[in-house]
């Protein structure tokens, strides 16, 4: 177990808890029931109808996840679209939806095209930004594993971390350049014809334009880019090559970047040329990439037959901003976008924010009502982890006060929205039943199967009688592609290439350049959530020093600061003030801190700056950037 | 038979996760910032990173901290070697600590006992691993007796070579093992018993205990607990009575049982 998850005793427990509905009262707070509450919800949105009967479907947004359970996700989805409203902004606009869409785009799958306990048929394990120990310390079993076992162990990581420990290689890309690394290695491989040639002209689409993209990508050139050798870009390249078994491991990390599409294709790329993406000891992970799939035909069936396209997270915060839409359904932090204090500002242009959380925090202070939200040892649902395993979790106590399971509350919404319409679910188990009954790829993960599996089940499972699937998700060696084939090329990916993430001091065309001369780097650390829950928690507290900066002696030696002296990070749109950390084990030039800390954390050394609010807000097509733009240190009195 | 229980640690297999630490005080209820085990990181190496080696309670078996307490509280149990505080005698006079030579012991702010590590005595009893043990995702942490040559961490014990961690000048016989390699092994400090009562104990260590047990002494030490403790003392995260009615008894560690003797 991580202590995160443990953390979860002290939070049920909390004597912070919000336990009842409030309402805003003139400068304070009423307490309601639960039904009134609910009927609140109801009567705004419905307002939102009546007013305007014409173009309604926008003025009414959720804020996704914090879900504790799956049931949870489909009931506030499904009330939402039947209702008529398609407007739900995902987490993934913050952190994984590059590394999604281009793995839909060029394999056919969102998800991890493996599982786990294929990195021990591995000939080589490439964690590529991924910091297993401090992100996912239970997985850390399959790493220690595959070490023994004697696979081959490649690390990727600016910083020195735990997961360094375990590695055979270390290499340290400044951050930002790892797609530009996987050209490099490409470039090698294939000028020494270190690829499977045959699977190539079988199964892989858009070689052509690849081959003529990583010509310029010499190990040189890319050693001048990622700051690593040439030697280093040669190695991985040979190892990579002449590794049969290869198995990759994407960390969330390579998303947090203007870049992040590139990034991910190019190393899709690396996988499929080696003919690596499918078969034993084979594939690629993605760190957030375990979500199953085939919920697709539940959503669509639970919508309004009319429901509008929904909208893009930046284009709601528009309408926001311009007093367009009326009820906010705030389920999760609005700090986890760049610039959320223009976050902060669009939310307070919005006529009725509900806010389902657990704590006094910044996004009660926003709300207008407050439908407090179980912890997850209060109610049944099932939950996935890294790899497509579904979970069911049961009840092991009753929740306290008037608190409401996000898919009970949801539910209850929808039929206070739809009475005639609705259907009539119960528990989580009816909704989760109604979901497995609408899509083959679930037909085989019954209830019960699941409720005696306690590891889980591996989605998609087809039939009761279907052992699991366990390792490749690509059957027949197809790919989930429409011809069977992986993708390289796909136009509104770009050109195959690498760019300077947005913002980035080494782009002379931006406007950090010369500024702002040092690499902003921001990351989770073992004990915390991002933003969220963890900071009520005193045991994780504990381990927590609030806003500090981990920087390499080089970095600030003429700016006279000593490890614990204080500094204010600036950026282009803020700053805050950090304790130095000094050490040898990041790059220099690159500063990293804690994404954790929040000025409302009633334990005190989890209360700083929210780190949002000095992130510059730079996107691409897809997602945020939060890491890899400049920034600078200025010594604090 | 007696048991011998002890400990194997592998440290090259520690993350640093801190898992241990928190299922630790959330199975005794020890407040946050408060600590029964640890992680101590080694040193900084150039091209090697940061060792972690994760540590308790060493029950050892040359224990300073037995030698240390005036009242007898802390004492090593005979049948399977663990080092206990008998919270009914103890006064928190706080000899012991500096008595200890890995800084294992602490106050308890909440309950006026000087508190530390008991191999979880509770969930053993029962079967059950310590807490700190179950939780390792990497299984850094081997648990057993030792008196029992099939158990797992006598068959580890014989086929790999172990170092223990001491201080040189007072080598407490520690029954916690490292698998060689592990750092650091220069922190424990000398163990500071102090002398009043080292004399004392000398003097009239064949008696004490008898005394302590079984006569009035006992009694006093008692009274003289109730006099000094202070039924307030609260922490944040401990017995809160507040808004939150329904609070759940969650955390409240059935397993953990202090001393019934």
């Amino acid at each position: 177990m991580c202590p995160k998850g443990q953390s979860l005793v002290e939070l049920t427990n909390s004597p912070d808890r919000i336990l009842y509905p409030l309402v805003r009262d003139g400068g304070g707070w009423k307490r309601i029931s639960y039904a009134e509450a609910v009927d609140l919800v109801g009567r705004s949105i419905l307002a939102v109808k009546q007013n305007f009967p014409e173009d309604f479907a926008h003025r009414v947004v959720l804020f996704m996840p914090l879900w504790e359970s799956r049931e949870s996700e489909l009931a506030a989805l499904m009330a939402l679209r039947m209702a008529g409203f398609p407007d739900a902004a995902t987490p993934g606009d913050a952190c994984i939806a590059s590394a999604a869409t281009v793995l839909r785009i060029c394999l056919g799958t969102m998800n991890s095209t493996t599982t786990l306990d294929q990195a021990l048929n591995a000939q080589t394990l490439v964690l590529w930004g991924a910091n297993i120990a401090e992100i996912y310390p239970p997985y850390m079993r399959w790493i220690l594993a595959a070490k023994e076992k004697g696979v081959h162990i490649v690390y990727l990581d600016p910083r020195k971390t735990p997961t360094s420990n375990f590695c055979d290689l270390h290499l340290m890309p400044r951050p930002g350049t790892d797609g530009a690394v996987a050209l490099g290695v490409l470039h090698v491989l294939l000028k020494e014809g270190l690829f499977d040639r045959d699977y190539v002209a079988s199964a892989v689409n858009g070689f052509d334009e690849l081959e003529k993209a990583v010509e310029a990508y010499t190990p040189e050139r890319v050693a001048e880019i990622s700051w690593l050798k040439p030697g280093e870009v040669v190695r991985l390249a040979t190892l990579l090559g002449k590794s049969n078994h290869t198995m990759f491991w994407l960390g969330g990390s390579l998303c947090r970047y203007t870049n992040g599409i590139q990034t991910v294709r190019n190393i899709i790329a690396m996988q499929a040329v080696t003919n690596n993406l499918h078969g034993t000891g084979k594939g690629v992970m993605n760190v957030q990439g375990g979500k199953p799939g085939g919920e697709e035909r539940f959503l669509e069936h639970y919508s309004a037959p009319d429901l509008e396209a929904g909208l893009s997270i930046r284009k709601i915060l528009y309408n926001m901003k311009r007093g367009k839409v009326d009820v906010l359904l705030l389920n999760s932090t609005y700090r986890r976008y760049p610039d959320a204090n223009a976050t902060k500002e669009a939310i307070s242009k919005v006529g009725f924010v509900v806010y389902r959380g657990h704590f006094m925090n910044e996004e009660a202070e926003l709300a207008h009502l407050i439908i407090p939200g179980t912890m997850p040892f209060e109610s049944d649902g099932s939950q996935y982890g890294a790899q497509r395993q579904v979970v069911w979790r049961s009840k092991a106590v009753e929740k306290p006060g008037e608190t409401s399971e996000d898919w009970k509350f949801y539910i209850d919404l929808g039929r206070r929205l739809l009475p005639d319409r609705f259907p009539a679910i119960k528990s989580a188990e009816d909704l989760y039943e109604l979901v497995r009954q609408s899509d083959e790829s679930w037909k085989g993960i019954t209830l019960e199967r699941l409720k005696t599996s306690p590891t889980g089940v591996t989605w998609p499972c087809f039939s009761a009688e279907d052992s699991e699937s366990r390792g490749s998700i690509f059957r027949d060696g197809r790919f989930l592609t429409e011809d069977g084939k992986v993708h390289l090329s796909f136009k509104p990916l770009g050109p195959i290439r690498w760019e300077e993430p947005e913002g980035s001091p080494m782009n002379k065309s931006s406007e950090e350049y010369g500024k702002f001369p040092l690499i902003f780097l921001q990351g989770k650390v073992v004990h915390q959530w991002q933003h969220t829950y963890t900071n009520w928690s005193s045991y994780m507290a504990q381990f927590s020093e609030g806003n500090l900066v981990q920087i390499h002696p080089e970095t600030v030696r003429d700016l006279g600061v000593g490890d614990g002296d204080w500094v204010y990070i600036e950026t282009k749109i803020g700053k805050l003030k950090a304790k130095v950390k000094l050490s040898g084990g990041i790059l220099p030039g690159v500063v990293w801190t804690p994404s954790h800390p929040t000025p409302k954390s009633p334990v005190p050394g989890n209360q700083g700056v929210s780190i949002n609010t000095i992130i510059p807000s730079y996107w691409d097509k897809v997602s945020a950037q939060f890491n890899g733009f400049g920034c600078r240190l200025v010594k604090a009195g | 038979m007696n048991k011998r229980y002890a400990m194997v640690i592998d440290s090259s297999r520690c993350i640093n996760c801190l898992a241990c630490v928190v299922a630790c005080q959330l199975t005794h209820q020890v407040p946050a910032n408060f600590k029964r085990n640890w992680i101590r990181p080694g040193p900084w190496e150039f091209g090697a990173g940061v060792h972690y080696q994760p540590g308790n309670c060493m029950q050892c078996e040359r224990p300073t901290c037995v030698d240390a307490c005036p009242t007898g509280a802390t004492y090593q149990d005979e049948t399977n070697g663990i080092i206990r505080v008998n919270p009914k005698l103890c006064i928190a006079c706080g000899s012991c600590i500096p008595a200890c030579p890995y800084g294992a012991r602490f106050r308890h702010p909440g309950k006026r006992i000087v508190d530390k590590c008991d191999f979880c005595q509770g969930r053993i009893g029962k079967g059950r691993s310590p807490a700190c043990v179950e939780t390792c995702p990497t299984r850094a942490r081997i648990f057993g007796n030792m008196a029992d040559a099939a158990s797992e961490i006598s068959r580890v014990l014989k086929a790999r070579p172990t170092v223990r961690v001491i201080n040189k000048k007072t080598d407490t016989e520690p029954a916690i093992y490292y698998l060689e390699k592990t750092s650091p092994l220069d922190w424990p400090v000398e163990a500071n018993v102090p002398e009043a009562i080292r004399l004392w104990r000398d003097l009239f260590n064949p008696i004490v205990k008898a005394v302590v047990g079984m006569t009035g002494l006992a009694v006093l030490v008692m009274l003289g607990k109730q006099l000094f403790s202070d039924p307030n003392s609260e922490h944040r995260d401990q017995g809160h009575t507040g808004p939150n009615e329904a609070k759940q008894e969650m955390g409240k560690g059935p397993d953990d049982e202090t001393p019934n003797d």
